[in-house]
């Protein structure tokens, strides 16, 4: 419960951010190039941000509305033969993977984008060149996918691409690869976009936004970013396990072969079901932060909520399992997994009764957005209530893979994802784009979805019980389920001239709209007090918060305590020769750290273009083309990464340090940098426990591990491989300690020192996996040997390659006792590559003696 | 009483012993050590079905393998009575308590500093020679003297030291202390201890409440000092001087307190008892078997008290706690799910005890991974919420106050290390 119980009062003209002469001078050091130039090499979080939503929709409109009309239109009657059964294959295969990846994340990831940074009173995103590198790889994935109409190439193995299916044995055409490659690189997307808006909201925040003070919204897409990183990344490993089972003859999918085609359903689901809350959790976000300003009380349990979104994050990632209810596990472990989910209506009751509570206590303005917000509810609660129906083991063997599930997932996904996607547009589009929606289209627009997506998936419960199964392009018409398919499509039709309407509203009121003032709606966050549409800058002066509605409850943003307000009027005056930005305490929101936010640049596109040349020289089969690529990353990374030269004294930065008691950085921000190799670990941490997750599970069906005729691994290479790498990563640590006492030769012998043991080790290593000769395409074991053993090999890569680099810049006298910020990264990678490197292959030749 | 920290009820038992009646006891304790040993339901072992864990099966002389010498002399006796007991059914009685208390009282506590080491040498006496069935449940109770003893002495020690605790301790956290003690009597005492040796869900629960529950109620307890208080001053003269010796400064064993060591350290521990060697091996030598519950246990202590621990107030953000316990949530669903779905049953151990439960191997198997999972991810869960809501809590009190916080010169400093968020 918030803590002053009165309601706002809207009618106060609300405070704005104050615009000093300064304005036009930042708004020039923000702003992009122009033109060409600036649309290839731009990062503003606003490009980004609107980019990645316009191209949602743009896939929105191809992959779902489009196939979801054919689909229906064939399904209309019995015995149709509009389409014929391998088309219908792939649309529903198109339909599904286009809505799961390159719609729904897409969107949301571009909402965050957009909007953190004026919600949170900061100027930029933490990594614009990453944002614009999720931006491109989304964008070229994408793509990527789709050209597989252009060949009649199609995937049809349906959205989960189950093996053995989707394996080289029944699906032997180039299909799935482009399932498998196209969707990995908008994956890579993703999860770049995770990293950057994790350390946005985490970092970046106005001063005084304590944790308790922060936007709903803003949580919700934390928890959705942690959970990106996590889900896609496993996602990631399987598709790279299916890949290399379709292109490279490797075994792990197939039973024959020691492989298990569980295997992908696991990993497949450790992904899948949190996808789903991927997807739901910044749809709650954005109702959480439109709720209240159209009931004009201040939401209920803010707390709970927020405790509500984690929860649903951590069980999502725990309950994969029951979406194999029916692989056959014992009655009594299938109970256990029916009561865990359950559990997860927990929260989400948690989340309504909030809304209710807060709707309860306030007074609804009936707007559009409020409109879509009530539908979501009826919508999503019904979704809900055939959740928890089929999270019930007895009625899940009768449901599964039936029409029923069709209809529950839709009413989720609809209700709990696409009205939360309307809401926020009406919501939101006033202040991007300077004019309001048109109310009246408005309203005929969610009449018409409202009715329309009842029609349509209402029915689909009912003939699901009838016993129609999903995934047919037919039915015979003595069954019985011609009537209710007729319904369905006839909503589906409905729901078509819905989204028509958006369009054109969209269409129109962006050109001749009633103009929008700063806060149309009376709202209460912060991006309200900023002009519509913002500047290219956002802030200005930044603000300061006080209270969790700062709007409704502060009569002016910029004041505060002597120094804090000294500091950000500071900020606003100085300096403006370049981009700085603010990091705060991650919990208590004191500034911390000004560092200059990156600038426009090429390299993300290059990048993306070599990640992209690596799955598609995979997809052509043309492999030297994935070293190319290879090298386009390095060195795309690489300029990206390059040092500029500081734009400040060391003696300026004490100055302004001295004056405003923070401290400056601006030769790149400490913070975020830590904070972003902490990420990385992570990530790679996160793609490692997936691996060696594959590899027990691979060893579990396998009674003889290793396979006949091998034998176990001989330890004597791997000890000393693994030895030098140990002390490689003491010599690091060495190296870092003797820079912060200014020994600047000591550093440079301490890195060699480890470049020449972390070298040595990996070819050490590496002689002895040739040595060893295992057959990758005879068993799973080989497979999962050499595939687990390049994994790390390509970790302690990237981590020699950083540490060259750095070794190159220390000859060139980059870091100082005092700048030396880069190197502890490099530290923290080391030290975590030698640690997966010892439990990997700790895990490869010692995992046939202990199990 | 029940503020007080220690199990009400049971500190008057151990009190009274104290007091001036020790011979008496002592001698009533030599008559009546026989009655102290375990019930063994189905006879010494000989009638062993599988013949497997022979090892066990002959008591007398095979007991003292993994005891040190202190549980010896404590606790070791011949071992044929015993066995008699058990064959006549005699049920264990309660009186050996104080006994036992008053004994280790008359040596003062050299190596008993805190319960962790007192309790340990008494796991020794896990899991005898025949598996139990359902019929028994209730009688095989695991009435370890050493264990028992070390429980209720920790119990006292820790009660003495409290009260001489100035400014007066928390009463959450001797609450918290009691709990853990009763856990972990619970889990090693009780007729789960026994039904370990026959199940592996049995074991894992056991497991379960020793990592998931003992220990992080003794980490939040932290009841280390409040122990070494209550303990004689020469040994805390001599905790002092070891200490000393080992050159264990809070600078030295930082390692210990780093969320990241902390945790490869558990996890590391957990899936590494879990293969079929290690496991098979504690199943089949006692010793391994108390090095497998000390090493859990340890292990989550450490990570716990990196996460809730008392200390961690100046160290490590509670966000990075909740990241913390997501990545131990998910490795322990992720070992679960091997657990669960595995086709064949990994513990050969386990191979012919049982089916007098109704369980096929692999089924109850798969019980032990599904508990994993479920009730257990639930602890995690748990967990990581009541982290998040004191962090949004304690950020709500942070005010603005003090300003942009001053600080000499923040330095990407040698360590690049900033007090990230608080």
């Amino acid at each position: 419960m918030s803590s002053e119980p009165e309601a706002p009062h809207p009618r106060r003209p609300t405070p704005s951010g104050a615009e000093p002469a300064t304005t036009d001078e930042l708004d020039r050091l923000w702003a992009d190039p122009r033109g060409l130039r600036g649309q290839l090499t731009g990062v503003q979080n606003d490009k980004i941000g609107t980019r990645l939503l316009l191209t949602g929709f743009f896939f929105a409109l191809l992959g779902g509305s489009f196939d979801s009309l054919a689909m229906r239109l064939q399904l209309a009657v019995p015995q149709n033969t509009l389409i014929g059964p391998e088309l219908y294959n792939q649309l529903f295969t198109n339909h599904g993977s286009v809505t799961m990846f390159l719609v729904i994340l897409p969107i949301f990831e571009g909402f965050a984008i957009l909007l953190l940074p004026p919600l949170l009173g900061t100027r930029e995103m933490p990594f614009p060149r990453l944002g614009a590198l999720a931006y491109w790889t989304f964008l070229l994935g994408g793509l990527l996918y789709y050209s597989s109409t252009l060949f009649q190439l199609v995937p049809d193995a349906g959205w989960f691409a189950y093996t053995p299916l989707s394996g080289p044995e029944f699906s032997p055409g180039l299909a799935i690869d482009f399932w498998v490659l196209g969707l990995g690189v908008a994956e890579v997307g993703a999860i770049a976009a995770a990293v950057e808006i994790i350390i946005g909201v985490l970092k970046m925040r106005a001063p005084g936004m304590t944790l308790s003070r922060m936007p709903l919204f803003a949580w919700a897409v934390l928890v959705m970013a942690f959970m990106i990183l996590f889900a896609f990344t496993t996602l990631i490993v399987g598709s790279l396990l299916l890949e290399l089972d379709r292109g490279f003859g490797t075994q792990f999918f197939d039973p024959q072969h020691g492989g298990s085609s569980l295997l992908w359903q696991h990993l497949f689901w450790i992904f899948g079901h949190p996808e789903v809350y991927i997807q739901f959790i910044p749809a709650v976000g954005v109702m959480a932060m439109i709720v209240p300003v159209f009931v004009r009380h201040r939401p209920v349990g803010y707390t709970w909520f927020v405790a509500s979104l984690v929860a649903v994050g951590f069980l999502s990632f725990a309950l994969w399992a029951h979406h194999m209810f029916t692989v056959g596990l014992p009655p009594l472990v299938l109970s256990f997994f029916a009561a865990a989910s359950m559990a997860i209506s927990i929260p989400a009751g948690v989340q309504v009764f909030s809304w209710l509570a807060t709707i309860w206590a306030g007074r609804p303005v009936w707007k559009t957005p409020f409109l879509f917000f009530v539908g979501f509810l009826i919508i999503f609660v019904i979704g809900g209530i055939t959740g928890v129906m089929v999270a019930s083991v007895p009625f899940d063997l009768q449901a599964h893979d039936s029409y029923f599930v069709v209809g529950h997932l839709h009413y989720v996904l609809i209700g709990g994802v696409v009205f939360p996607i309307f809401a926020g547009v009406y919501y939101w589009f006033p202040k991007f784009t300077g004019r309001m929606l048109d109310e009246r289209l408005g309203k005929w627009n969610f009449w018409l979805l409202f009715v329309g997506v009842n029609v349509a998936f209402f029915p689909m419960h009912q003939v699901g019980l009838m016993g129609m199964p999903r995934r047919v392009y037919t039915y015979d018409e003595g069954l019985g389920w011609g009537i209710h398919n007729l319904i369905s499509t006839i909503g589906v039709l409905i729901i078509a001239p819905g989204i028509a309407v958006f369009v054109w509203n969209v269409w129109r009121s962006y050109r001749r709209g009633e103009k929008a003032g700063n806060n149309p709606w009376g709202a209460d966050s912060l991006e309200w007090a900023l002009p519509s549409p913002p500047a290219q800058h956002g802030w200005s002066v930044l603000p300061i918060i006080r209270t969790r509605h700062p709007l409704w409850d502060q009569d002016d943003l910029h004041r505060g305590d002597g120094p804090v307000e000294r500091f950000v009027h500071g900020i606003s005056q100085w300096p403006l020769k370049w981009r700085a930005a603010v990091i705060v305490g991650t919990a208590d929101a004191r500034p911390r750290e000004v560092f200059r936010v990156a600038g426009p640049s090429i390299w993300p596109l290059v990048t993306a273009l070599g990640i992209v040349l690596i799955f598609l020289s995979e997809l052509v089969k043309l492999r030297w083309g994935a070293m190319v690529g290879a090298l386009i990353i390095v060195g795309g990374v690489i300029a990206w990464n390059w040092p500029k030269p500081p734009p400040m004294s060391e003696e300026d930065e004490d100055a302004f340090e001295r004056e405003y008691g923070v401290p400056v950085n601006a030769h790149g921000s400490v913070v975020v940098a830590r904070w972003g190799t902490g990420l990385v670990i992570l990530f790679v941490g996160t793609a490692f426990a997936a691996l060696l997750l594959s590899y027990f599970y691979l060893r579990l069906e396998n009674p003889q591990w290793p396979p006949p005729g091998v034998g176990d691994p001989p330890m004597a290479f791997a000890l000393l491989s693994a030895a030098l790498l140990a002390a490689s990563a003491g010599a690091v640590l060495f190296a870092e300690r003797r820079i912060g006492q200014g020994d600047r030769r000591g550093l440079l012998g301490g890195l060699v020192a480890a470049l020449i043991l972390g070298v040595t080790g990996t070819s050490v290593q590496w002689f002895d996996l040739t040595r060893l000769g295992l057959a990758w395409r005879a068993h799973a074991y080989g497979s999962i040997f050499y595939t687990l053993a390049g994994f790390v090999i390509v970790v302690a890569a990237a981590a020699i390659i950083m540490l060259t680099m750095t070794i190159f810049w220390t000859t060139r006298g980059a870091y100082s006792a005092r700048r030396h910020a880069p190197l502890a990264n490099v530290e923290r990678f080391w030290r975590a590559m030698v640690i997966v490197w010892i439990i990997g292959f700790g895990t490869l030749y010692l995992g046939p003696y202990l199990t | 009483m029940v503020g007080d920290g220690a199990v009400p009820g049971r500190t008057a038992d151990l009190e009274r012993p104290l007091h001036g009646r020790l011979p008496r006891r002592r001698g009533r304790m030599h008559r009546r050590r026989p009655g102290t040993g375990r019930v063994r339901p189905t006879g010494a072992g000989g009638r062993d079905p599988g013949g497997h864990r022979s090892r066990r099966a002959g008591v007398p002389g095979n007991r003292p393998v993994g005891i040190p010498a202190v549980a010896r002399r404590s606790a070791g006796s011949p071992r044929g009575p015993r066995s008699r007991d058990a064959l006549l059914g005699r049920q264990p009685g309660l009186r050996w308590i104080p006994a036992v208390v008053a004994r280790i009282r008359v040596r003062p506590a050299r190596r008993c500093t805190c319960p962790l080491p007192t309790g340990l040498p008494a796991m020794t006496l896990a899991h005898p020679g025949q598996p139990p069935a359902p019929h028994d449940l209730w009688t095989v109770w695991e009435p370890d003297p050493m264990l028992g003893a070390g429980i209720l002495l920790a119990a006292w020690v820790y009660r003495s030291g409290r009260s001489r605790s100035r400014p007066p301790a928390d009463d959450r956290r001797g609450r918290c202390f009691a709990g853990a003690l009763a856990v972990l009597g619970i889990a090693l005492l009780s007729p789960l201890e026994t039904m370990s040796s026959a199940l592996a869900s049995a074991h894992m629960v056991q497991h379960l409440l020793l990592v998931l529950v003992a220990a992080p109620l003794l980490a939040f307890s932290a009841p280390w000092a409040a122990v070494l208080r209550g303990t004689p001053l020469v040994v805390r003269r001599s905790a002092a001087r070891w200490r000393r010796r080992l050159r264990l400064t809070r600078g030295n064993t930082r390692f210990l307190r780093l969320p990241g060591t902390v945790w490869l350290l558990h996890v590391g521990t957990l899936w590494f008892w879990h293969a079929a060697v290690p496991y098979g091996a504690a199943l089949e030598h006692e010793i391994v078997h108390v090095l497998e519950h000390a090493s859990f246990l340890i292990t989550a202590v450490l990570f716990w008290t990196a996460i809730i621990g008392i200390r961690r107030t100046g160290g490590m953000s509670p966000g990075v706690g909740v990241l913390l316990v997501f990545a131990t949530a998910m490795q322990s669903v992720f070992l679960s799910a091997l657990l669960t779905f595995a086709q064949t049953p990994w513990y050969d151990g386990y191979a012919r005890t049982t089916q007098p439960w109704h369980l096929e191997p692999l089924g109850d198997q798969q019980l032990a991974g599904v508990i994993m999972w479920i009730p257990g991810g639930l602890v995690y869960v748990a967990t990581g919420l009541m982290l998040l809501v004191t962090w949004i809590q304690r950020s709500e009190q942070a005010d603005l106050a003090s300003g942009p916080r001053r600080r000499a010169r923040s330095s990407p400093d040698a360590s690049g290390r900033f007090s990230g968020g608080g």
